[in-house]
């Protein structure tokens, strides 16, 4: 009795975590008010913001901040911020940073253009999925970005097919002509290694290596903060033992995220 | 008559310059109360604040595995808060394989071996937060919580194969603290098997419950 044995050992294990989460919690929360004095002080400056239970929308507005009154901003997370408002600990949409004050009577001072640091991002890592001959792929892949029209990465890919499992890892150099738009058309050349592991339970086939050189064209799509949608499509030459070469065709769609 | 213009002229003089003499260095030293600040004023922005949209969490749980019974679960992910509504996550998740029912009532050889048996799912998700709002444990205490859907696809390895696999749930946490919150999660992998001769699409449930760290 396996099933048993690993499920009691598992719900034993989480209850115990469970309890012992629960019962740092309270503590946990006391010690933190106290020590969390710090933080950024800001006045406001509308006639009033609206502080949520929750870093959403969704989530129940607890109170508001009256004009001249102090907030102390804490931690973001996704698009809302954190404030210690009255001993309670809050959160503000981020689109409410444009109506505080710092304590010079300046205006607090929102994140930079996100856009702008898009376009100068020096890494990126993207996850794709798509289909490769037919076959369902996805591929996580790591880039070096040398100047917003020029970019290199490193991929590596996973087609499982019918017949067949294929893994690919490809080098390719990137042209992204109009980096200033928002929708942005991108072309590149790469090569690699495709190795093919034949997917037979009756005949014994042995699994080979091929070189691969192949061609994208794409487009991203800068959705927000450091996020960016991608749709591709590659066309490679496997030069395999045999008298021909074999063709590949890849569509896949993901999305990026740049440092 | 000369020497008493020469006497006022001096007289004169000495005054002035004892005025200037002494006035001098009082406005010196006024100016030199006026320290000016030689440090860089560092503007506060918002990029000082510091984000915590990752999230870790860590889950047990039961996967059940067409014909082979149900199975423990254990389970990681690695998430990041786009915004309100998105999230995108890593999973990892791992499970071992029992007997199938053929094997336990004709007691021949088993038809996989034990490291073959190891079931190992590694993929990506986007998940959406449907749902948000409160739990209230008593009358007046409540802790927020958020049902989310998820879809991604990824790998499986399972019998000596490696498959493409969709996975798709639902996830149901309550945040304990800011950073800390308790999850439920039920999700399915779809995937392709051949393992009992036939090639057929597999539904394989899981419920998992397990702990998630915001940092």
């Amino acid at each position: 009795m396996k099933f048993g044995k690993n499920t009691a050992s598992c719900a034993l294990a989480l209850l115990l975590s469970f309890c012992a989460v629960l019962s740092s919690a309270s503590a946990e929360e006391t010690a933190q008010a106290q020590a969390e004095t710090q933080g950024i002080r800001v006045w406001v400056d509308s006639a009033y913001v609206d502080l949520h239970m929750g870093p959403g929308s969704g989530y129940p507005i607890k109170t508001s901040a009256i004009k001249g009154e102090q907030l102390q901003l804490l931690i973001t997370r996704g698009n809302w911020v954190q404030v210690l408002f009255r001993g309670e600990k809050l959160w503000l949409d981020e689109v409410n940073l444009a109506f505080l004050l710092n304590a010079d009577k300046t205006p607090f001072q929102q994140a930079g253009d996100s856009f702008d640091q898009y376009r100068q991002r020096d890494w990126e890592a993207s996850f794709m999925y798509g289909d490769f001959n037919g076959a369902s792929y996805y591929q996580v892949s790591a880039g070096y970005v040398f100047s917003p029209i020029v970019s290199s990465e490193l991929s590596v890919g996973q087609a499982s097919g019918l017949q067949a499992d294929h893994q690919i890892v490809e080098l390719s150099f990137y042209l992204s002509p109009f980096d200033h738009w928002q929708i942005s058309p991108y072309f590149g050349v790469g090569g690699g290694m495709v190795r093919t592991n034949p997917k037979t339970i009756l005949v014994q086939t042995e699994d080979r290596s091929d070189l691969i050189t192949s061609a994208e064209i794409g487009v991203k799509y800068y959705l927000s903060r450091n996020f960016v949608a991608r749709a591709a499509y590659r066309h490679g030459v496997i030069s395999t033992s045999r008298n021909e070469n074999d063709e590949s065709i890849t569509w896949k769609l993901g999305f990026s995220v740049f440092f | 008559m000369e020497t008493r213009l020469q006497r006022l002229f001096l007289s004169a003089c000495l005054g002035t310059s004892l005025l200037f003499g002494l006035a001098a260095p009082i406005a010196a030293q006024e100016q030199s109360l006026k320290i000016e600040p030689q440090i860089e004023r560092d503007p506060v922005t918002q990029d000082k604040l510091d984000d915590e949209s990752f999230v870790f969490a860590v889950r047990g749980g039961l996967l059940s595995l067409n014909d082979f019974g149900s199975s423990g679960l254990a389970a990681a992910q690695l998430g990041y808060h786009i915004n309100e509504d998105f999230y995108v996550a890593f999973d990892y998740a791992k499970a071992k394989a029992g007997l199938t029912s053929f094997e336990k009532l004709s007691g021949a050889a088993p038809l996989l071996t034990d490291e073959q048996r190891q079931w190992q799912y590694y993929g990506a998700q986007l998940g959406y937060v449907l749902f948000p709002g409160e739990v209230f444990l008593t009358r007046n205490y409540a802790m927020n919580s958020a049902l989310s859907i998820f879809v991604g696809g990824g790998n499986v390895d399972f019998a000596g194969d490696n498959v493409f696999a969709i996975q798709a749930g639902s996830q149901f946490r309550v945040y304990l603290t800011d950073w800390i919150a308790a999850d439920l999660v039920l999700s399915d992998y779809v995937f392709e098997t051949s393992v009992l001769a036939e090639q057929k699409s597999q539904h394989s449930l899981s419920l998992a419950l397990g702990f998630a760290v915001y940092f």
